[in-house]
């Protein structure tokens, strides 16, 4: 609300604008420190959608299992309602293939995303979450579908979180609901032939516990 | 409506967008035919035409191979190239110290002149398949046999026999006939020691379809 009133402000003369700029200055970067700052961590499960279709035969999907994660974020205050962060989720799990009924194990493979994010409130203890950045996937095996190894591509997903405050305050119990999207292709697949990655869904449920910075 | 709550929105409407394609399979190219051809007479002259590969049930295939003129080397390194052809986890093998529990014996030796030989000048290698009491059994373990052809002393066999373990494997994989292409893998006198875009769709096939033949040890 101060930055817009500031900025419609303006108009005033010069030494009464600048006065006022920093009476906002000094109203908002208190607040900014003492309620917005967080940092958290959260342990859950990440599901995804299929990562390759294809037909031989008969059609084979290979997916992964559900996978648990820990996520691990930080965020600063940008506006007074809104804050900047990173968050890095990892997970670790299976992958199988599915031909006619019949499942075959392929491995373990490990997915590292990075996202910047922007959050802001929706309700009083409820906040959304919009992320961009990289996820990058690590086979325990450099064969089949990963035979050239893994591969890095981009992701873009949105979330909500829901926070408890604890006692001591500072402390917040959490939980993180994360939805995002990437397009999925390795260096192999393409060799075979696959000249268009698949978009993979992924949903991430996790709990945990934020703390605001001082 | 509030800059990030466009944003939001926008970046909502841009994932479902995404969401709704998909991707079709990639077009595999050529095959040649695999199969084995066994006459039967039960009811009248017949010929049937039967399929083999290792179930997942069967894998990993065990492999004795005698440890003469880097054979077990050879042998390792055409399980690595045969693994290569396959994305979904399809065949694995894996060289074992016992040959009385072995799927496959490689020996070096002399041809006993009754298999699928393959000739690419300084040695020569054959695989036998032998169906047993019904035409729906194969007697395991399958044995190969590498037969330099020159003094080892005088001619180095290791490039000829690089080439012929990964050709006598995919017989054993399932492979029951020779290929009509000098660049395939599976040619009767080849040259590649790595299966080719043909090779791979061949045995990708065989893999996917129902095996005809159970492997049966006495």
């Amino acid at each position: 609300m101060l930055v817009d009133r500031m900025s419609r402000g303006c108009n005033l003369p010069r030494m009464r604008c600048a006065f006022r700029f920093a009476a906002w200055l000094a109203a908002a970067l208190p607040v900014r420190a003492a309620a917005q700052d967080t940092y958290y961590l959260a342990v859950g499960a990440v599901g995804a959608t299929k990562l390759v279709q294809d037909q031989i035969i008969a059609p084979i999907d290979v997916r992964q299992s559900l996978a648990p994660a820990i996520i691990v974020g930080a965020a600063l205050t940008a506006f007074p309602r809104y804050r900047a962060g990173l968050e890095l989720e990892f997970a670790s799990g299976g992958f199988h293939a599915t031909e006619s009924g019949v499942t075959t194990r392929l491995g373990t493979v490990r997915t590292l995303a990075a996202t910047l994010g922007l959050d802001g409130p929706v309700v009083s203890r409820v906040r959304w979450r919009l992320g961009t950045g990289l996820i990058h996937y690590m086979p325990s095996d450099d064969q089949g579908i990963f035979l050239q190894g893994g591969t890095t591509r981009w992701l873009a997903g949105l979330g909500a979180e829901y926070r408890h405050p604890l006692k001591p305050d500072r402390w917040d119990l959490l939980a993180l609901l994360r939805y995002d999207i990437h397009p999925f292709l390795t260096d192999q697949l393409q060799s075979r032939g696959f000249s268009q990655a698949r978009y993979v869904h992924r949903l991430t449920l996790s709990v945990g516990i934020a703390r605001a910075a001082q | 409506m509030t800059r990030p709550h466009g944003l939001l929105a926008a970046t909502t409407l841009g994932v479902l967008l995404l969401a709704c394609g998909d991707v079709s399979s990639p077009s595999r190219g050529g095959r040649y035919d695999w199969r084995i051809f066994i006459p039967y007479d039960s009811a009248g002259p017949r010929v049937d035409t039967l399929t083999f590969h290792w179930t997942a049930a069967q894998l990993p295939v065990r492999i004795w191979a005698q440890d003469t003129l880097q054979t077990p080397q050879h042998m390792k390194d055409a399980i690595d190239r045969w693994k290569a052809a396959f994305l979904y986890g399809e065949f694995d093998a894996v060289l074992v110290a016992d040959s009385g529990s072995a799927d496959l014996i490689v020996r070096v030796q002399p041809l006993p002149g009754n298999g699928l030989p393959a000739m690419p000048g300084a040695c020569e290698a054959e695989t036998e398949i032998d169906t047993v009491a019904t035409r729906r059994e194969l007697r395991i373990p399958i044995h190969i046999s590498l037969h330099p052809k020159a003094d080892p002393s005088v001619v180095d066999p290791a490039p000829c026999l690089d080439v012929v373990a990964t050709h006598e494997l995919g017989h054993a994989m399932g492979i029951f006939q020779h290929s009509d292409d000098p660049l395939d893998v599976m040619f009767a006198q080849p040259d590649a020691n790595t299966p080719s875009a043909r090779d791979i769709h061949t045995v990708e096939t065989m893999y996917h379809l129902p095996s005809d033949m159970v492997p049966v040890r006495p």
